[in-house]
């Protein structure tokens, strides 16, 4: 229990520092302002209730009685001008500042994770995305801080009033207390439930939201009647959240109104009743005390229950603190690691025994390859549809690591060198290929843009077939593309893009070049062209391709073709064919038709 | 004044769908603030009166006991309201909301999807429609409820002490107007930093979503991009102080009238005539003192009520957009209805630009499809092909010309009954979340004739080994939108029911829109196999970059620039030797050279 406590404490204290290091001034002013809040909601709630109306009862003076006001109006410009310096001012400015500190220092770890971390969605989910949170979750701990510090000076001066005024009125509130915190816990659980158990409801309504919602369905939806089998979907979906809703609802219902009426209806009364009897009957508390302290006990007591719940609140945030030490302490295996320099002239890549299954599988996505790729050839992988075309190009770029077996470039294990420097032998386009906010040059250059490698951008767009677009583009190469960061920025076509990602290899001094279906969404006489060019400025390098297309695959010096995770077949085009074996056989489904004509 | 109109356009689409959860929401709030009245004004009133000695103790009694029993009626109320009823009321508006915004959603012109302003609206309805709704309806009875409480407060202050009022309200008015201003502020600044949150956003996407982490890992963009977001960073700091500054000035001068008005002046007042010319008794005072400090409150609460009210407003100005968006493209109910089960299909002088464009995407195409043809439609990137298929299904309004089937215009016939004469695949289909029947027939199983259809369709595209292979076989949940569990087929699969799909819709055409891109050669082959042997009898239309699966059209068009410059069959476009003799021999070039088995 006291471990527990105290390893909530130091998580939020974690927080704390972070705070403090992005934004200290608001921090410190905002809980002054809290603490010198709850100040004045005791005295214009409670001390000036009191105060007035006893001395409207005894006939003091209005000179006297005003001047009391005037201080009560000054202490509340006093709080309204505090309020608009913090709660304003430094709040809207400090969390610019901590949102944008809080990103920074998540982006630099995320860039860090290893691959593997994306691609395995319970990580992703768990690690990558909970840290994405980082700055939403630090405001809703602020709040808690805040509510936190509130509650507790609100209780120390309501309490301190209270206790200067009536003792007794202490037990109402603590009987209030104990009632509402107890049946308060029961219902959170019960909320608790219900949200578990419309959760899976509740996915199925936004998957429905969805469909509706994305541009790509839009075609199927508009053609269909799918929508009808939708709509129904929908019904029955919330039918079942209210049947849900409907259950615990009742159970909540009881309990609340127990609650509510044990303590807004009877020990309301009683306290009513105590402290008319004591100013009526008994004759020992004047007016003003009785008019202060109905409103004392409720703000006590009320408040007292908020802060019971911060504390909760507290307890559920520190889990996320636990996920987000994990994010900011993981050490990476594969990125950022030092070593040493890889070659610069192509070199052997070599595979032996490799294996390698994707965490959290059983499968083994590539099993026992062998292979040697000797400098300056020609490779082609084919295969069907995942048959671990792409893990295997992945692994030699080593976005992975191998699960068994090794693969070493010149000799040595491709971990001994540096994973920078070792990439930055490889110049690759991808079938998911991505173009970036930045401007043209940038997309090429992948980096910042040295003034001296201007002229070899320009060069890498016209080998890529850009040069007609590049043109016509009024900032030539400092064209922004896409409007994410500014309005002139422009959008390209598919084909477009792809050859701005095709550039990229071009302006790489890379010695090795992996293709991994560029050409999949190109139009014949692109495609034909791309493969020409490509080839013909490959001559000095190494090339790994992988294609559907088999026409392009008989170029290759070498062709590996895979299935379910193992080399099959290889050999050139002609070996393959006479060997009459898989290979000839999907080559010749494609090409029967061409043949007939 | 357009927000208040906005708010109650939304309340009234909630009268519609549940009246009694507006009394019931309103009614709650009311209870809550009359209470705060009861108390804090009639029961000291009459327990000052007690101490006057101008009534019993056991009368306060009593009174203490009715607000007992109001305090039972409003605790057993508010917790049957608000656990139980209130999650009813919301269901039913969210139901209504989706609903409305489905049907809109499926009934909007496809062009809305590329109309950057327009989707840009309907994400921002779309993306917090289940909490707005609930969130207007509350703040509509806050509003009524804080007024009706201030209303009283005014006349029981007006009573005694009429010369007040001018004064509050007046300084209510100014802290009202000031609170607009400020508002204001905000807004302009959020404005003005929203391409900068656009771009901060950006970049947060770039480093957390899976699509760029291979790229960022394997060049050095992380760098400028992190520039760019230091730069948007600083810049919303600057706007941010500035407006804010602003903001936080105007509040200190709302918080004046607010202090200085309502409270001290009032009060000073009040108590003045008092103390000093005896106008009224102790329990006349308490009286007004605590009404005075119940509409001070209430002030406070408008005008914070009032900038959620103003941001509600903005979100339902997207809404109503949204929602009474007139298509273009319309259910004709008196159209007619396609009848014969073949069909010719005629384009005249077609000629289509996108909205928002100069350069005509199709120009002066005219093309003439008998029954049972089948049609090849070839050429580059951007060529128009698609545009030309969705021209036909009539997902766009051509710009010029018409286009007629069986000799009528297309425009004529009822949309639906029209669009059912198409059976689709198109490049980007996309598999739904449910079992594979309903994949297949794309609408709710009604009778055993539905899955019988369902059945064929499945076996005539080649799926029936795998569906056997599974636990339910065609009651088989695909996709794991609903569960982790859920079945994923391969993307050769998911084509395949693609592929039933138009099978099953017994459409008299087909459309192919480069339906085998994403395959692997063998798959390909024998999806067009498939597609051939099925609709033998149906006209066919296919696009395709992959020339072999044109040779044995009955006819090939080559488009341009959004021109046909080319058609004839294979044999007569090779004989032509034109720009598709061109194209298909750079692509059987390599398959030719390399012997096979032949």
């Amino acid at each position: 229990m006291m471990k527990k406590f105290i390893h909530i404490i130091s998580n939020h204290l974690l927080m704390v520092k972070y705070f403090l290091r992005f934004a200290p001034v608001y921090f410190i002013v905002n809980f002054l302002f809290c603490i010198y809040v709850s100040f004045i909601d005791m005295l214009t709630g409670a001390y000036s209730v009191k105060y007035i109306f006893n001395g409207l009862s005894e006939g003091k003076s209005f000179k006297e009685l005003f001047l009391f006001l005037g201080f009560v109006s000054l202490a509340m410009i006093v709080r309204h001008i505090l309020g608009a310096v913090s709660a304003e001012y430094l709040s809207a400015t400090a969390w610019v500042k901590l949102k944008a500190g809080m990103k920074k220092l998540v982006f630099e770890q995320a860039r860090k994770m290893d691959l593997v971390y994306y691609e395995t969605p319970k990580f992703y989910t768990d690690f990558v995305w909970a840290a994405a949170q980082s700055d939403e979750k630090m405001g809703e701990m602020y709040n808690s801080w805040c509510v936190f510090v509130a509650r507790l000076s609100d209780l120390i001066f309501f309490g301190g009033f209270m206790l200067a005024n009536d003792v007794v009125l202490m037990l109402f509130a603590a009987v209030m207390i104990v009632i509402r915190f107890g049946l308060n816990s029961i219902i959170v659980k019960l909320r608790y439930k219900m949200h578990i158990e419309a959760k899976p409801h509740e996915r199925e309504r936004d998957y429905i939201t969805r469909v509706f919602y994305l541009a790509e369905y839009a075609k199927e939806i508009r053609l269909s009647n799918m929508h009808k089998t939708l709509f129904k979907r929908l019904k029955d979906t919330m039918d079942r959240i209210w049947e849900i809703n409907d259950k615990t609802g009742k159970k909540i219902t009881v309990l609340w109104t127990v609650a509510a009426l044990s303590t807004e209806g009877f020990l309301d009364f009683f306290i009513y009743l105590y402290l008319c009897f004591k100013t009526l009957v008994t004759k020992t508390l004047k007016f003003g005390g009785l008019a202060s302290l109905t409103g004392a006990v409720w703000n006590f007591a009320y408040r007292a229950g908020e802060f019971i719940n911060v504390l909760t609140d507290m307890g559920e945030q520190s889990l996320y603190v636990d996920n987000f030490r994990a994010f900011l302490a993981y050490k990476p295996e594969i990125e950022c690691q030092d070593g040493m320099d890889a070659p610069d002239k192509p070199s052997v890549i070599s595979m032996k025994n490799v294996s390698f299954k994707y965490e959290g599988t059983d499968k083994y996505s590539l099993k026992n390859i062998n292979l040697d790729i000797k400098p300056y050839e020609k490779i082609a992988i084919v295969g069907y549809n995942g048959a671990g075309k792409s893990t295997l190009v992945k692994l030699i770029m080593r976005l992975y690591d191998v699960t068994e077996g090794k693969i070493s470039m010149n000799g040595i294990n491709i971990r001994k060198y540096s994973t920078d420097s070792y990439r930055s032998v490889f110049g690759s386009v991808f079938q998911d290929y991505k173009v970036f906010a930045g401007t043209v040059a940038e997309n090429v250059e992948m980096n910042f843009i040295n003034d001296s490698r201007r002229k070899d951008i320009v060069k890498a767009l016209q080998q890529s077939g850009f040069e007609d677009k590049l043109a016509k583009l009024g900032k030539g190469i400092d064209t922004p593309l896409t409007r994410e960061f500014s309005e002139e920025g422009i959008n390209l076509s598919g084909g477009e893009e792809q050859k701005i990602a095709i550039a990229r290899i071009f302006a790489k001094k890379c010695s090795c070049v992996i293709l991994d279906e560029p050409s999949s969404a190109l139009d014949p006489i692109s495609e034909y062209k791309l493969n020409q060019t490509m080839l013909m400025l490959s001559e000095h390098k190494t090339v790994i391709f992988i294609s559907h297309r088999l026409s392009t695959t008989c170029m290759a010096d070498r062709i590996i073709m895979l299935e379910n995770g193992e080399i099959i077949e290889q050999g050139t085009h002609d070996e393959l064919m006479s060997m009459n074996g898989k290979y000839a056989e999907m080559f010749n489904k494609q090409a029967e038709k061409y043949r007939v004509a | 004044m357009k927000s208040i109109k906005n708010n109650f356009y939304m309340l009234r689409l909630i009268w519609k769908a549940c009246p009694m959860g507006v009394i019931c929401e309103m009614l709650h709030w009311l209870l809550n603030r009359m209470g705060e009245l009861f108390y804090s004004v009639f029961l000291l009133r009459f327990i000052v009166k007690a101490i006057e000695n101008e009534v019993e103790f056991p009368k306060v009694i009593v009174l203490l006991c009715l607000l007992l029993v109001y305090g039972i009626l409003t605790g057993v109320f508010t917790s049957w309201y608000w656990n139980w009823y209130r999650r009813k009321v919301k269901l039913k508006i969210d139901e209504m909301l989706l609903k409305r915004m489905y049907e809109k959603a499926v009934e909007c012109d496809l062009s809305c999807y590329e109309n950057p302003d327009f989707y840009d609206k309907y994400t921002r309805a779309n993306s917090e429609i289940l909490q707005r709704g609930m969130k207007i309806l509350e703040e509509c009875g806050r509003i009524f409820s804080t007024v009706v409480s201030a209303v009283i407060s005014i006349v029981i202050i007006a009573v005694w002490e009429p010369i007040v009022i001018p004064i509050v309200i007046i300084c209510a008015l100014c802290s009202l107007f000031i609170d607009k201003k400020r508002s204001k502020m905000k807004y302009d600044c959020m404005v003005e930093t929203t391409p900068q949150t656009r771009a901060q956003d950006y970049v947060k996407r770039t480093v957390y979503l899976q699509d760029y982490a291979k790229e960022l890992r394997l060049g050095r963009m992380f760098f400028p991009l992190l520039k760019h977001f230091d730069d948007s960073v600083k810049e919303t700091l600057e706007t941010t102080r500035h407006y804010y500054g602003m903001a936080a000035r105007l509040r200190v001068l709302r918080e004046l009238f607010m202090s200085f008005g309502t409270y001290l002046v009032a009060q000073g007042i009040i108590i003045f005539r008092y103390i000093e010319q005896r106008a009224y008794n102790l329990s006349d005072v308490v009286t007004i003192m605590n009404a005075a400090t119940v509409l001070q409150s209430n002030i406070y609460s408008i005008s914070w009520n009032m900038s959620y009210f103003i941001e509600h407003g903005l979100y339902v100005e997207n809404l109503k957009t949204f929602f009474e968006y007139k298509p273009k493209i319309t259910e004709n109910e008196n159209g007619l209805i396609p009848k014969n089960t073949q069909h010719r299909l005629t384009l005249k002088n077609v000629s289509f630009i996108y909205e928002g464009q100069t350069k005509p995407t199709l120009k002066n195409i005219n093309l003439d499809i008998p029954e049972g043809q089948k049609v090849a439609f070839v050429g580059h990137n951007g060529a128009g092909k698609s545009t030309l298929v969705k021209l036909i299904m009539r997902l766009y309004d051509v710009t010029e010309g018409e286009i007629l089937l069986d000799g009528v215009n297309i425009k004529d016939y009822k949309l639906s009954s029209y669009r059912h004469s198409f059976g689709t695949i198109f490049q980007d289909f996309k598999i739904f979340a449910a079992d594979i029947e309903e994949n297949v027939l794309l609408h709710p199983v009604k009778d055993d004739h539905d899955l019988k259809i369902a059945y064929n369709a499945v076996s005539a595209s080649g799926l029936m080994d795998k569906v056997n292979t599974l636990d339910r076989g065609m009651k088989t949940q695909l996709t794991r939108e609903f569960d982790d569990a859920g079945t994923m087929l391969s993307g050769g699969e998911f084509q395949k029911i693609a592929v039933a799909r138009v099978f099953a819709k017994q459409s008299s055409i087909a459309i192919l829109d480069e339906p085998s891109s994403a395959l692997d050669p063998i798959s390909e082959y024998e999806m067009f196999d498939n597609m051939m042997k099925a609709c033998a009898d149906k006209t066919v239309m296919f696009i395709s970059h992959r020339l072999s699966s044109a040779v044995n059209a009955d006819i090939i068009y080559l488009l341009e620039n959004g021109e046909i410059i080319e058609h004839g069959t294979h044999a007569e476009l090779m004989a032509e030797n034109g720009k598709y003799a061109d194209m298909f021999n750079m692509q059987a070039k390599q398959y030719k050279e390399s012997g096979g088995r032949e």
